[in-house]
């Protein structure tokens, strides 16, 4: 054996090779590659698969091919199936009533986000992080938990009601809960952090002799924020809006617990269907493939936007 | 140039500036005439940077008042003083090209269209960068970059352009070029330029007069002719070119002709920068290194002798240095021409000579 050893060949060639790294960088990329094969694009593709398939009448599925619940989220065939085909509104109704609540709810965050996070990210470093952390305090309480706090606070006979008419702002109570303004509210207070983290991330790296610069060319204050602070911070802002617009959309606590039966949104409607034995699995899914799409194209096109910006 | 003729573009009245717990300015006056090259001159945290944003506007005074052409505007905000500047680091807007950039104060200051795109033009011209226009600035280099933040500052006809250090993130070559064309754009816009740097051969190269300041203060006020060949105090003595120090007493001082002595008892006669200084005052006596001779050590006109210690060759000079009974290391610098050739090995003894109006006594 020991004469052996002088012929085998030294230690293969070190990890860094350019040869030798790729493979390396590949396995240890897997546990990542793993957890997003499994957890995001495996449940992706059995949504897919189930939205053609036909539903069974107690949940579940029964394994033929279908388009049933695409056509029924679309036209409107009659009560027996056998009539000529009209556009069903009832479910394009309530997938325009999210778009218009998550943009709403968007803006919202938007307006009150973008201050809050200027004012963190021109405090001194001192006290930012102190800032910071107050936004994120909510985050460690559930999210159910925080809904239905909400849903104690807006009672006709809650607190906020009470301390309003204590401090003689208003006679009777405002009616709140089962309201849009109620389910605006939960999304708000529910995504405002996602609009202020990013922005906030932005401002802090913007670069403030540029506003003096601005000022020094006698800009005004609202036009520095305009013309030179707004397109620096554009990006934090297009993050932010994406991050809140998208739970938004697709909210069912909020809009369960303060929005009420009128104010139904496609997160709900998906939900109701994999619930209980009245659900339609198939159905469920098709919503969920529809509104994926949705969310998919906005975010294409924001990204072909920016391509032919960066282009430029 | 007979400045009691010309108008005063900046006045500085008692200004003084205090943080929490530093005071950056200690009550400074001085005055700036129009037309003028001025530069403030002084080491890093001397209270330029801060006297340049006081008069742009950047930073209230605690004290004191900024005067613009006979009008105070300690009270007017940065956007409404008719000033502009250019800034160490630039500053362009990395989402406008070069020619938004250009015309962003006409724009602000709503000029007529047709105006703004004219001077815009011309700006560019002026700093030889027109083919640039559609540019964005991450797209030019350096030198570049500053020229835009030059035209962008110019264009809107400031009655004063302020510069904060702007050509120290240039490299040398491109510093020296751009001093020269400095120096033209001003002479050719006729703008008083309020010019802040460190380096102290910028300032004497383009100023028609320097301020310099040490610890918030301004030490010495001239042009850079006088602030070189007569510093008023050791600091600037010491901070502009180099200098022996020696310390010494004076022994006798009359108008202008001054004895000194040094501590190893030698005599030399010295200028005085004030007549009033009495006898046996303690002080260091400057002598400039290019106003030292070698000669033969038993020539009857040297008033030091020494031993050469080493050379340094700088090019168009050689720096000899000396050790003398008054000094450890006396420094004499040697023009490099054809036939001057030293001749000198370390360990010779030579003599030194210096004139009367060349070895300037400073008190402590």
């Amino acid at each position: 054996m020991a004469a052996l050893a002088p012929a085998t060949p030294a230690n293969p060639s070190p990890v860094m090779s350019g040869s030798a790294f790729d493979p390396m960088r590949r396995r240890l990329l897997l546990p990542a590659w793993l957890m997003i094969g499994f957890f995001l694009v495996l449940p992706v593709l059995m949504m897919l698969v189930y939205s053609f398939l036909t539903k069974e009448f107690r949940g579940g599925v029964i394994w033929e091919f279908s388009a049933a619940s695409y056509d029924q989220f679309f036209f409107d065939r009659g009560l027996f199936g056998d009539e000529p085909a009209r556009i069903e509104w009832t479910y394009i109704t309530i997938f325009w009533r999210s778009i218009v609540q998550a943009f709403v709810a968007t803006v919202i965050c938007l307006l009150i986000g973008f201050p809050t996070a200027y004012f963190i990210a021109t405090r001194p470093d001192s006290t930012r992080n102190i800032w910071l952390f107050l936004v994120t305090v909510p985050y460690w309480v559930n999210l159910l938990i925080r809904t239905v706090s909400m849903k104690f606070l807006i009672r006709d006979n809650g607190p906020l009601n009470e301390w309003l008419m204590m401090a003689g702002l208003i006679d009777s109570p405002i009616h709140l809960i089962n309201t849009n303004i109620a389910v605006q509210l939960g999304l708000f207070y529910s995504y405002l952090p996602f609009m202020v983290l990013p922005i906030y991330a932005s401002v802090e790296r913007f670069n403030f002799s540029l506003a003096e610069a601005a000022a020094d060319l006698y800009a005004s204050r609202w036009t520095i924020l305009r013309r030179v602070i707004l397109p620096a911070v554009k990006p934090g802002i297009i993050a932010g809006c994406i991050l809140v617009f998208v739970p938004s959309l697709g909210a069912f606590l909020a809009p369960d617990l303060l929005g009420g039966a009128k104010n139904f949104m496609i997160g709900s409607l998906i939900e109701e269907q994999f619930k209980g034995n009245a659900g339609n699995w198939p159905f469920g899914a098709a919503c969920s493939m529809i509104l994926l799409s949705m969310v998919l194209l906005v975010l294409m096109l924001y990204a072909r936007n920016q391509a032919r910006a960066g282009v430029q | 140039m007979n400045q009691s003729n010309s108008q005063i573009a900046i006045g500085l009245n008692g200004i003084s500036k205090k943080y929490a717990e530093v005071t950056a300015l200690h009550d400074v006056s001085g005055a700036i005439y129009d037309n003028e090259f001025f530069t403030l001159l002084g080491p890093s945290g001397c209270g330029k940077t801060t006297m340049l944003r006081i008069i742009a506007g950047f930073e209230s005074v605690t004290s004191g008042e900024v005067v613009l052409y006979g009008q105070s505007i300690s009270d007017l905000p940065a956007n409404k003083r008719p000033v502009n500047t250019v800034f160490q680091q630039y500053s362009l807007f990395p989402h406008m090209t070069v020619a938004e950039n250009v015309s962003f104060g006409l724009q602000m200051q709503a000029r007529d269209l047709d105006f703004t795109r004219r001077r815009t033009a011309q700006m560019l011209e002026l700093v030889q960068l027109d083919s640039y226009a559609k540019r964005k600035p991450a797209q030019l280099s350096g030198g570049q970059q500053q020229r835009v933040a030059l035209a962008r500052a110019l264009a809107p006809e400031p009655k004063v352009l302020l510069l904060d250090e702007p050509l120290s993130a240039l490299d040398l070559k491109l510093r020296q070029s751009m001093r020269v064309e400095l120096k033209q754009i001003q002479q050719q816009t006729g703008i008083t330029f309020v010019f802040v740097t460190h380096d102290q051969e910028e300032a004497l190269t383009m100023s028609d007069r320097i301020a310099v300041m040490s610890e918030g203060r301004v030490q010495q006020t001239g042009d850079a002719h006088s602030i070189y060949t007569n510093p008023s105090n050791l600091f600037v003595a010491d901070f502009i070119g180099e200098t022996n120090k020696l310390d010494g007493v004076l022994v006798d001082s009359k108008e202008g002709a001054a004895v000194c002595r040094l501590r190893d008892g030698t005599v030399i006669s010295c200028s005085v920068n004030r007549s009033d200084i009495a006898a046996n005052t303690n002080g260091t006596l400057c002598i400039r290194p290019e106003r030292l001779g070698i000669t033969a050590v038993d020539d009857p006109a040297a008033v030091f002798g020494g031993e050469v210690e080493r050379f340094h060759f700088l090019g168009t000079d050689t720096q000899v240095v000396i050790k003398t009974s008054a000094s450890d290391e006396l420094l004499v610098r040697v023009q490099n021409t054809a036939n001057n050739q030293l001749g000198l090995q370390p360990g010779d003894r030579v003599g030194l000579v210096v004139d009367t109006a060349s070895a300037a006594f400073l008190e402590e």
